[in-house]
């Protein structure tokens, strides 16, 4: 008798069948983003310059703040890969039954809202690559006729990405897409009745209870594991080079690579969404079901393949890979820069922008890499062919003996490929100079190398005073630098035809000679190809950061020797200030 | 007699059940209108940003005929922060061989990412979606994303400063539409 009421029971009751472990996964994964999200927002400020500044404070400083991002975002890498597999479960058990049309409308609206706010959440963090995104995520929408314009500024809240952006996104974020999902997920109940759906969760609560406990133990052992990166802060000019999307819109990304934004961003997306949407209709016999099966399955594949075209081209792309290596360096430094004086009011971007270290090496990129070569800026981003000096020690005394060796002198890495290769200079003054005995040479250089009054050669330029002096004295009398070169008062600058050796290569010379490299007191006419940036392409500004970045000007330690030297000075900086 | 005095309040009750309901709906509507002039705000403010700009004096152009990128310098007012004299975007200027003065916007058509000059091919090319452009502004290659050249800007020498007509155009169209 009582078996007999437990087979009934278990008859009206359905069972847990195995295909609906994905549903369960996600909803699991689901709620750990609810939680964690709150968290985070209980401590993210957004703003243009509080975004990417509390972003960093919950990474760096609040306890416990680096995992709560980590699960947040490695739950939702997760959410995006199960609603993956689970619309592959339904294009595969499609073959036999046509989808039922509420739980697959469901599914696809949840794959639409899962997307849309991994891509708001993208752009909350507001470091470069958010900024990037955010960018031409509002162009995309631009894009669309008539109501494109409007409805860009409505969600951006304005022309340009800024305060707004963040407000806006944030409460589309947190507040009405998740709100959205909910609303789409409870539509399932209406089909089933609360009760069966109830009963069914109790029955087989102790196996939802073990699939979610898996879930939720991956996911937290891999966020324990694995740290998120926060990139350097935006610096709201416009997109960076390494701007690309998380790993999901790869495909949408390398989509637009090949087709016109209204095809790839619109036509080809909803039209799938709606053949995928009608597949309870098209399944209704053999033919359809194959159709609907062989279509799904090749949506994902193909997107798929895009991705990993996407990652594929990405890997080769050496200005990618070079501007890549770039932000790791900038990030490296900010991070130093916070340690050492905390973030300023005006927020981090500011702080950027004013930093020699994380402006210089940019201008240098935009500016000068096209003539000259730097050590810190990698090969990517710099021409292939020099046709100017290598700057990367700019004026010390190994930089300096280089230009007075004739044959260095005369290489591509220096004037070998400027008019200067063959002019006075490598003519008559170098041959002397090389059969000079080394003890002038050394005093030469030295005398030189200190008129810069580099801040890293302080030390060396004070114990050899006697040195620079006597080559002070060498440079005037014996090898007759002065009878071309201006230098103190010894030679007059009407009489100067080469550029001015007083305070060679100090902030001034320098700052001067970037500004107008053809004025009388440096090259005049005889300038080669180095262009005037005085209140050109550089500021004032500009000049002043790119030149204190040459003389490696900067506070702290790091770019500065070895790698190995920056980090332990920021792991210990990082100490005093970490609670 | 009975059932007569029955329906009647039941009438009157589904009539002002209907008014109380039509009420609700009006006033739950209120609080969704009143703050659709503030939803809608950026659009009343995206109008006139298009200005001509001073970029660069003109001798400080370089005679190789290549384009090189400027930023370009105004106040930014994002929201409630303004910040003063700060970069708004960037400009390619040339001064060609034969001494006119060209301007693109460096803005890629497509999407809106910057792109950048690479002396060693003289060409454009854009890190997003790897666009090209001769130096001209001129799409290249066989598969370009692009819908368009890159969008000339107007040019005026005075006093010895190169100025540019600095305005934006929709992205990702065909035809070149200003928006500012």
């Amino acid at each position: 008798m009582n078996k007999r009421v437990k087979q009934q029971h278990s008859e009206t009751v359905p069972k847990l069948h195995w295909t609906y472990v994905l549903p369960v996964c996600l909803a699991a994964t689901f709620v750990v983003e609810v939680i964690s999200g709150t968290y985070l927002w209980l401590h993210y400020s957004p703003s243009a310059y509080t975004a990417w500044e509390s972003v960093w404070h919950i990474e760096n400083q609040i306890s416990g703040g680096q995992f709560c991002r980590n699960l947040h975002h490695f739950s939702t890498d997760l959410t995006i890969f199960l609603i993956g597999a689970w619309l592959l479960q339904l294009a595969v058990l499609s073959w036999k039954t046509a989808p039922r049309k509420v739980p697959l409308w469901v599914s696809l609206a949840c794959v639409v809202l899962l997307l849309a706010l991994a891509r708001t959440g993208e752009v909350l963090p507001w470091d470069q690559k958010a900024y990037s995104g955010a960018h031409v995520v509002a162009n995309i929408v631009g894009s669309i006729p008539i109501l494109g314009e409007n409805l860009k500024l409505v969600i951006m809240g304005g022309a340009e990405p800024g305060h707004f952006t963040l407000t806006r996104f944030t409460v589309l974020h947190c507040f009405l897409l998740p709100l959205l999902l909910l609303t789409a997920t409870s539509l399932l109940f209406l089909v089933k009745s609360k009760t069966t759906v109830t009963q069914s969760i109790r029955r087989q609560l102790p196996a939802i209870t073990i699939m979610t406990a898996v879930t939720v133990l991956c996911l937290g052992m891999y966020s324990l594991m694995n740290d998120t990166s926060l990139g350097s802060p935006a610096d709201q000019t416009g997109t960076s080079p390494i701007a690309r999307p998380a790993w999901y819109f790869l495909p949408l990304f390398e989509l637009l690579r090949h087709v016109p934004v209204a095809i790839g961003a619109y036509l080809i997306p909803t039209a799938t969404l709606i053949l995928l949407g009608m597949l309870p209709w098209i399944g209704k016999n053999k033919l359809g079901r194959a159709f609907g099966s062989i279509f799904a399955i090749g949506v994902l594949g193909s997107a798929c393949w895009l991705g990993l075209s996407a990652y594929a081209k990405d890997m080769q792309d050496i200005r990618y890979q070079s501007a890549k290596v770039m932000e790791k360096k900038r990030v490296e430094r900010v991070k130093e820069l916070i340690c050492r004086n905390g973030i300023p009011p005006a927020g981090a971007t500011e702080m950027a922008e004013r930093d020699p270290l994380l402006r210089g090496p940019r201008l240098f990129a935009e500016h000068c890499s096209g003539c000259h070569n730097h050590a810190y800026i990698p090969a990517g981003l710099t021409t292939a062919k020099t046709s100017a000096p290598d700057l990367t020690q700019f004026a010390n005394r190994e930089w300096v003996s280089a230009i007075l060796d004739l044959e260095l002198f005369q290489s591509a890495a220096f004037f070998g490929n400027t008019k200067f290769k063959d002019g006075k200079m490598a003519r008559k003054v170098l041959p002397k100079i090389s059969d000079a005995p080394h003890e002038d040479l050394q005093a030469i250089v030295a005398a030189l190398s200190a008129e810069a009054a580099l801040p890293y050669q302080r030390e060396i330029d004070r114990r050899d005073e006697k040195l620079i002096q006597h080559g002070k004295n060498l440079l005037t009398a014996e090898y007759g630098c002065t009878d071309c070169h201006q230098y103190y008062d010894i030679t007059d600058i009407d009489e100067a035809t080469a550029l001015d050796l007083t305070g060679y290569g100090t902030s001034e010379w320098l700052q001067a000679f970037i500004s107008n490299p053809k004025s009388a007191r440096f090259y005049g006419n005889k300038n080669d190809s180095m262009p005037t940036f005085h209140q050109g392409s550089l500021t004032t500004e500009e000049i002043e950061l790119l030149s204190a970045w040459l003389r490696r000007e900067w506070s702290g330690a790091s770019g500065f020797s070895s790698n190995a030297d920056a980090t332990k000075t920021f792991s210990q900086t990082s100490m005093i200030h970490m609670p | 007699m009975k059932s007569k005095q029955a329906d009647e309040p039941q009438e009157r009750r589904g009539f002002i059940g209907k008014i109380t309901g039509g009420l609700v709906a009006i006033l739950a509507l209120f609080p969704f209108a009143s703050g659709l002039p503030a939803l809608l705000d950026p659009i009343r403010r995206k109008s006139g940003s298009a200005k001509w700009m001073s970029i660069a004096p003109f001798k400080s152009l370089p005679d190789d005929g290549l384009p090189s990128r400027f930023p370009v310098i105004a106040n930014r007012q994002d929201a409630w922060t303004t910040y003063p004299k700060k970069k708004i975007g960037y400009v390619f200027v040339a001064k060609e061989i034969s001494g006119e003065i060209k301007a693109y916007s460096a803005s890629c058509p497509h999407v809106g990412c910057l792109v950048d000059f690479d002396k060693s091919t003289e060409g454009f090319r854009c890190p997003c979606h790897n666009a090209s452009f001769a130096k001209n502004g001129v799409r290249t290659g066989p598969e370009n994303p692009s819908p368009r050249d890159l969008d000339p800007l107007e040019t005026k020498v005075e006093k010895g400063e190169v100025w540019v007509h600095f305005r934006k155009y929709r992205l990702g169209t065909k035809e070149r539409e200003g928006i500012s």
